[in-house]
């Protein structure tokens, strides 16, 4: 019972850290790209949304050779942190901001696209600067966007499983996440405190995704992949 | 004032120098769809990177001086209501050379400020864009046909304003499509084409030049001034003293004891009878100067009274019955309005 509530501290604390980074990440990314024209563009766009089609397994295969002390990036984090960063919770971060990044980026990118550059003119105009123009202006006007971004992100980080399977393991405390705790009850056929689990994940999908619909009436949800 | 902007955009190149003198204040810009207007505006803001602005206007440096640009859809912030899209260019200004309510009342949008823009009608919407870009303190205000979505009234209500604060030292180019509204307010006047300018000068220079240019007659309209003589407020007019015969109108403009007023050469009728038995206001009495070649079954008649040229358009029908001649005295009415 304290791993399951331990697995559910370690999900949310993964989840609410992948979707703040990642809005992060992902709003000057969606920006550049929403006023990028170039050849290129199209490529950049398939390389951001592959995780939505790409087998977890794939992916999280990946990250596990890259993260490998032997590989550079493995090796120059253990350099500067002394910690090995595969079966780590930095590693599931990374892995989970790689995993989760076109949730972030579409409905932000989406919203850009659609935001009418004069506003940003008038802004200019009217003297304000860059930060000023995106705080009081940007923002705003893509709230519901910015919304369904953290909200999809964060959703999404909580469901994982594939990607941490391959690249955290199963360290209870560490890296034993909500879906890799249920598979195990299934797996020593403890179907009661799976159903637990599975059941509280359901209710809490179903609610999220409800709340995300009912602030977002305009459509933003339904995004171009 | 001597500004030359370069630019080579998609399917349009600005090649343009304006040239008005230093006290020039609202300069009016006119051109068929598709010119460059818009473009140049954009340019003069300093919104084109690609755009090469050069000169200055009356010691102002163009390219370094805080210009307010009004697009032609008011571009209201979406998020925040009217008086919070004031205030915030209020904020955003270098210094208040505006009183914040002033600004308001002239544009005319002091009922509207808890309002939010969705419940705008485009009339609202532009008048709050207006204040809302002089309220942010412009040296230099660019206006894309700004009061294109207004009712007749208003329109004056806010052109008026304008020329108020142009008088006050806001330097102003306003883009329009209705000649009549520059040659009412604007002293000075910029006619482009393809990216070029065909015509600048003195308003009353433009006009004439492009009067006498104009394929067709759609555009010619007749210029009265004369001494305001009163103000009837029961008749909803004003009475004005044009080459020594009164003629009333609803919305001339007044500077001072001066009054101006357009109509329209489609708007005026010419009549051999000179007794008022008509329901038609005003008369003119003037003598017939000119008579064009038919175009389109239509002909322009160039009358004249005092030193004031008036242009009148007939049916080729009327002409066949009436067959007014050069040299003829005639009454030029047109209807209160």
């Amino acid at each position: 019972m304290q791993s399951d509530i331990d697995a559910i501290w370690l999900t949310l604390k993964l989840a609410l850290f992948t979707s703040v980074l990642l809005m992060l990440i992902a709003t000057p990314l969606a920006w550049k790209l929403s006023r990028w024209q170039h050849k290129a563009k199209n490529l950049v766009l398939a390389v951001v949304a592959l995780p939505l089609v790409l087998p977890p397994t794939v992916l999280g295969f990946y990250l596990l050779v890259v993260f490998s002390p032997n590989a550079v990036a493995g090796e120059l984090w253990q350099l500067i942190t002394g910690e090995q960063l595969a079966f780590s919770f930095a590693g599931l971060v990374i892995g989970s901001l790689i995993y989760s990044l076109p949730f972030a980026v579409q409905p932000l990118y989406a919203s850009f696209l659609q935001l009418d550059n004069r506003y940003i003119d008038v802004a200019r105009t009217m003297g304000m600067s860059k930060w000023s123009r995106f705080r009081r202006i940007i923002m705003p006007i893509c709230k519901p966007a910015f919304m369904v971004a953290l909200g999809l992100s964060f959703a999404h980080t909580v469901g994982e499983f594939g990607v941490v399977l391959m690249i955290g393991g199963n360290i209870p405390g560490e890296t034993q996440v909500l879906s890799i705790a249920l598979f195990e009850h299934v797996e020593a056929m403890e179907y009661g405190k799976a159903h637990a689990l599975a059941f509280g994940l359901l209710v809490f999908s179903f609610l999220l995704m409800a709340l995300l619909y009912r602030y977002n009436r305009n459509g933003v949800t339904a995004w171009k992949s | 004032m001597e500004v030359v902007v370069n630019t080579t955009g998609d399917n349009l190149s600005l090649n343009v120098r304006l040239d008005f003198p230093a006290s020039a204040r609202f300069v009016g810009l006119s051109g068929p769809s598709g010119a460059g207007k818009s473009t140049l505006l954009r340019c003069l803001a300093g919104l084109s990177r690609a755009a090469k602005v050069n000169g200055q206007w009356d010691a102002l440096r163009i390219a370094r001086v805080r210009t307010g640009l009004v697009f032609q859809d008011s571009l209201l912030f979406p998020h925040l209501s009217v008086g919070q899209n004031l205030l915030l260019a209020a904020d955003f200004a270098k210094q208040q050379t505006h009183h914040f309510d002033e600004v308001v009342l002239g544009c005319k949008c002091h009922h509207l400020m808890t309002r939010m823009p969705e419940t705008l009608s485009g009339g609202e919407a532009q008048r709050v864009a207006i204040a809302r870009a002089i309220l942010n303190s412009p040296a230099i205000l660019l206006l894309d046909e700004p009061v294109s979505a207004l009712d007749d009234s208003l329109k004056h209500e806010v052109l008026k304003y304008l020329a108020t604060l142009s008088r006050g030292g806001l330097k102003i180019l306003m883009v329009s499509h209705d000649l009549r509204e520059l040659a009412l307010y604007t002293d000075y006047m910029a006619w482009m084409d393809a990216g070029t300018m065909v015509h600048q000068g003195p308003s009353d220079n433009v006009l004439a030049e492009l009067t006498s240019q104009l394929p067709g007659f759609e555009q010619r309209f007749s210029v009265f001034t004369g001494k305001l003589e009163a103000h009837l407020e029961e008749q909803n007019c004003y009475a004005i003293r044009c080459e020594g015969q009164l003629i009333y109108g609803r919305f001339p403009v007044i500077d001072g004891n001066e009054a101006m007023l357009t109509i329209d050469a489609r708007d005026i009728s010419v009549d051999r009878e000179a007794a008022n038995a008509s329901s038609i206001v005003n008369g003119l009495e003037s003598i017939i100067e000119g008579i064009s070649d038919s175009q389109d079954g239509q002909l322009m008649l160039t009358l004249k009274t005092g030193q004031t040229q008036i242009f009148a358009l007939i049916s080729q029908l009327s002409q066949e019955r009436l067959h007014f001649k050069v040299g003829e005295t005639v009454t030029a009415r047109f209807k209160l309005r």
